[in-house]
């Protein structure tokens, strides 16, 4: 195919330099969240590795938070990048984003140094506020919450400043605004203690549930918009009818399917009802991400300005459905949930969830932005490496995910419907070959998506990096 | 396949467009001759073995002689054509966003959220006790432990109900976790065995059944497991274990 290298009309936006920084350090965090899946996958095969020194949970822990926040800060960074041409002009408050952007940077270094060095305490005020919450997924002092809480404010005053600034407001802004409300406001959810475990986790799922499946699911709608105007030029009207639709359906199931953690922790009973009917309908919006994203996609015959960033956007689709819906779906309803709570199948499913819906999306923003970085823009983007650095993390985050079904499901068999839940059905599921050969299934799959992760980031340092001449010269 | 002849109509006319006897069987429409709308192609194959079939297809014309940039890419381009190079949506100039409904109103709903999971959270603070879930109707088989005063104690119903599940159905134990109770020489103590039931074993999994079991029945259980499995350690009396309790 041709390809042209185009010289950058103009100086990147200074919101879209600060995108960057957002973007590098979520790529980094990817590497550093794998190292710590590698380290757990192997304590599994050998429990006695590094115990003592560097514990499961501890592994566990760094690996899912740093999840959190690298596809969080690729999230934002997106935003960063699109803000300012969607309304035509720079991020208002530009300086106050850079600050806090570092404050953050150097905020998760003390949180992630203070975990691995001191990590529990008294259990008193002090240890909340100061070492740790225990809150999974979200595990910060309090003193980093409110930095964080801080950030998302200031975030939310770049979009809307920017937004009424520009004095125009599309439909794209619109649901992006009400979305960052929703989503920083539910973080504080998460920052309460009380000493009723049932009440303490009601309020923990909203910040845990609540954001993955309503909050950011909304925040990728728009980002996918903003990246599929790009992408292929599909027109305004298309995307933002698609986003209605989208959001509604979104918020019309995620925010009632809550009730599938609340099935048993302990709440009131009209939960197993709310719950397993609403979360039941949440693939319904994902199917529609889906059908947009492959329609939009054939319609313009795969004609992209971009050609690694649309295939993420296509693999972000299927594998939100699959990942999030199906994998879901699985489990949610309570009949089923009673047998399969707990087990690896919920595992299998928050890594093919995550990895589908949101570490495609990232890495579709960050071939865009990649794209727009250098000096000249290569069009289309294309290159030979990224197909397989894309064709193994889809194949080894399978290989992982297949790992987790198949132990989970002989937990589920073995230990909850056979043998009754008692001690030695707990032993016989956890001795069970079904269970313990997938420990290693898991750890090579796992070799090979740091080795995917490698050749992800060589390509993203050297994608369009050919001299100009030589790109040129291949167009006649 | 032995195409003698092709016919090709548009819309309702009863005469065809064009009969066409050789390959290549290609028809040359001219949008100008048609009106603005939707048409209908209609293609009636003839075979040689006198047999024929015909297939419909939908068109549109537009005398649109321009597209959206962000459409070219939908087809080749096969003629001259006009492009907007700007969405029609983005030339719009609607009213300038509201700061009540873009900025005050977020504002409210984010205090909003806020405030609610505060005040279920203070709330919290009141509510000590849990609220079980009633999962029997779903469950197949959780043994579930209530004492039983008054009724006659079954050591061998009470073993399988509370110890069976850990030390295994013939008080065989499991691996290095869970010691076998057949042939174990500990349980010659029936003081032993009567406090590590009432109490269990701190520090290990072995639970305390002290306030789920009345005398009775952590005699009855103490007397099973001392003489069952080849065990032959004697029997235990209800006035040993609340001497002891
Ligand atoms: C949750 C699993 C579990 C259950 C249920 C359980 N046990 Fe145990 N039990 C243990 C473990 C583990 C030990 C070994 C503790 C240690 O020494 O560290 C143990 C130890 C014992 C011992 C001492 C054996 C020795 O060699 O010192 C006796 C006696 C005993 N259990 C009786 C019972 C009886 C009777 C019941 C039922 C009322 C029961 N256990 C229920 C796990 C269990
Ligand atoms: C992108 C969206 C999603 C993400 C990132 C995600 C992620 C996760 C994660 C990480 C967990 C484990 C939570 C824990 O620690 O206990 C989980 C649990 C669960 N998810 Fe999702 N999920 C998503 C969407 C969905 C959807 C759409 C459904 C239903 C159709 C669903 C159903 C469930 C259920 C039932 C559980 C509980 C499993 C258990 O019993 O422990 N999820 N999800
Ligand atoms: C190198 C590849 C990876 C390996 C070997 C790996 C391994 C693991 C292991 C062993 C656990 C602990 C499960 C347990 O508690 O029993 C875990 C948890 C988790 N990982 Fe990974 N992981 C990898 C990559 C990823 C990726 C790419 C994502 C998502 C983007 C991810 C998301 C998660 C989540 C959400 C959990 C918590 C699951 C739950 O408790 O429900 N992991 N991982
Ligand atoms: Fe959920």
């Amino acid at each position: 195919m041709n390809a042209f290298a185009l010289r950058q009309p103009k100086e990147l936006f200074e919101s879209q330099k600060l995108a960057l920084w957002y973007f590098a350090v979520a790529v980094l965090l990817f590497g550093v969240q794998i190292i710590f899946g590698l380290l757990m996958a192997y304590q599994y095969i050998d429990p006695e590795f590094l115990y003592g020194k560097l514990s499961f949970m501890t592994n566990r822990t760094l690996h899912v938070n740093a999840m959190i926040v690298w596809l969080l800060v690729g999230l934002m960074g997106g935003v960063y990048w699109f803000l300012p041409l969607e309304t035509g002009r720079e991020v208002v408050g530009i300086k106050l984003a850079k600050f806090i952007w570092w404050v953050i940077v150097a905020g998760v270094g003390v949180v992630v140094l203070v975990y691995a060095f001191v990590q529990v305490g008294p259990g008193n005020a002090y240890t909340l506020w100061f070492i740790n919450e225990g809150r999974e997924y979200v595990e910060a002092p309090r003193w980093a919450d409110f930095a964080i809480v801080a950030w998302v404010a200031i975030f939310l005053f770049n979009v809307i400043a920017t937004t009424l600034a520009a004095r125009r407001i599309t439909g794209l802004l619109g649901v992006l605004i009400f979305d960052l409300v929703a989503l920083g406001a539910l973080y504080t959810a998460g920052m309460h203690y009380t000493v009723n475990v049932t009440m303490d986790q009601y309020l923990w799922w909203w910040v845990v549930h609540l954001w993955v499946e309503a909050t950011w699911e909304v925040l990728v709608g728009v980002v996918m918009g903003w990246s599929l105007m790009y992408l292929l030029g599909t027109p305004r009207k298309l995307i933002e009818t698609w986003l209605f639709l989208e959001v509604a359906l979104v918020f019309g199931t995620g925010i009632l399917g809550l009730g599938h953690h609340y099935f048993w922790i302990g709440t009131p009973e009209y939960w197993i009802g709310l719950g397993g009917f609403f979360s039941a309908l949440e693939p319904l919006p994902l199917v529609a991400m889906v059908v947009h994203a492959v329609y939009d996609s054939g319609a313009h015959r795969l004609h992209t300005v971009n050609r690694p960033a649309l295939f993420w956007a296509i693999a972000q689709a299927f594998g939100n459905f699959i990942g999030a819906g199906v994998w879901g779906f699985m489990q949610t309803l309570p009949q089923i949930n009673m047998y399969s709570h707990g087990t690896q199948l919920a595992a299998a499913h928050g890594h093919f969830s995550f990895f589908g819906a949101y570490v495609g999306t990232v890495l579709t923003l960050v071939y865009i932005a990649v794209q727009n970085a250098r000096k000249r823009v290569v069009v289309p983007l294309d290159s030979r490496l990224w197909p397989w650095a894309y064709g193994f993390l889809i194949f080894s985050i399978i290989g992982v995910v297949a790992s987790f079904t198949i132990s989970g499901f002989a937990q589920t068999m073995i230990e909850r419907a056979e043998l009754g839940s008692t001690w030695n059905a707990y032993i016989t599921s956890y001795t069970h070959p079904w269970y313990t050969n997938t420990h290693w299934w898991r750890f090579w799959m796992g070799m090979l998506f740091l080795g995917a992760y490698v050749a992800l980031v060589w390509d993203l340092l050297t994608i369009g990096r050919k001299p100009a001449a030589a790109v040129e010269a291949a167009h006649d | 396949m032995d195409i003698v002849r092709v016919e090709a109509y548009v819309d309702g006319s009863g005469a065809p467009l064009a009969t066409i006897t050789e390959p290549p069987f290609r028809l040359r429409l001219d949008p100008a001759e048609l009106g603005e709308g939707i048409h209908v192609l209609t293609v009636v194959t003839e075979y040689r073995d006198g047999s024929s079939d015909q297939h419909r297809y939908v068109f549109d014309v537009t005398r649109k002689n321009h597209t959206f940039a962000g459409h070219i890419s939908q087809a080749p381009l096969r003629a001259p054509i006009e492009v907007d190079l700007v969405d029609a949506v983005e030339i719009e100039n609607p009213a300038p966003p509201s700061v009540f409904l873009y900025a005050v109103l977020p504002l409210i709903l984010f205090l909003g959220v806020v405030a609610v999971s505060w005040w279920i959270s203070l709330r919290a603070e009141s509510r000590v006790a849990d609220q079980p879930t009633k999962i029997e109707s779903l469950a197949r088989s959780v043994a579930r432990v209530a004492p039983t005063a008054g009724a006659a104690a079954d050591g061998a119903a009470l073993y399988s109900k509370n110890c069976a599940g850990c030390h295994g159905a013939e008080g065989q134990g499991m691996g290095a976790v869970f010691p076998a109770l057949a042939g174990n020489e500990a349980l010659a103590d029936a003081g032993y065995v009567v406090d590590i039931i009432l109490e269990g074993k701190p520090g290990s999994s072995m639970p305390a059944f002290g306030d789920r079991l009345s005398d009775e029945e952590v005699a009855a259980l103490a007397g099973y497991i001392r003489n069952s499995w080849g065990n032959g350690f004697g029997p235990v009396t209800a006035a040993d274990v609340a001497a002891r309790r």
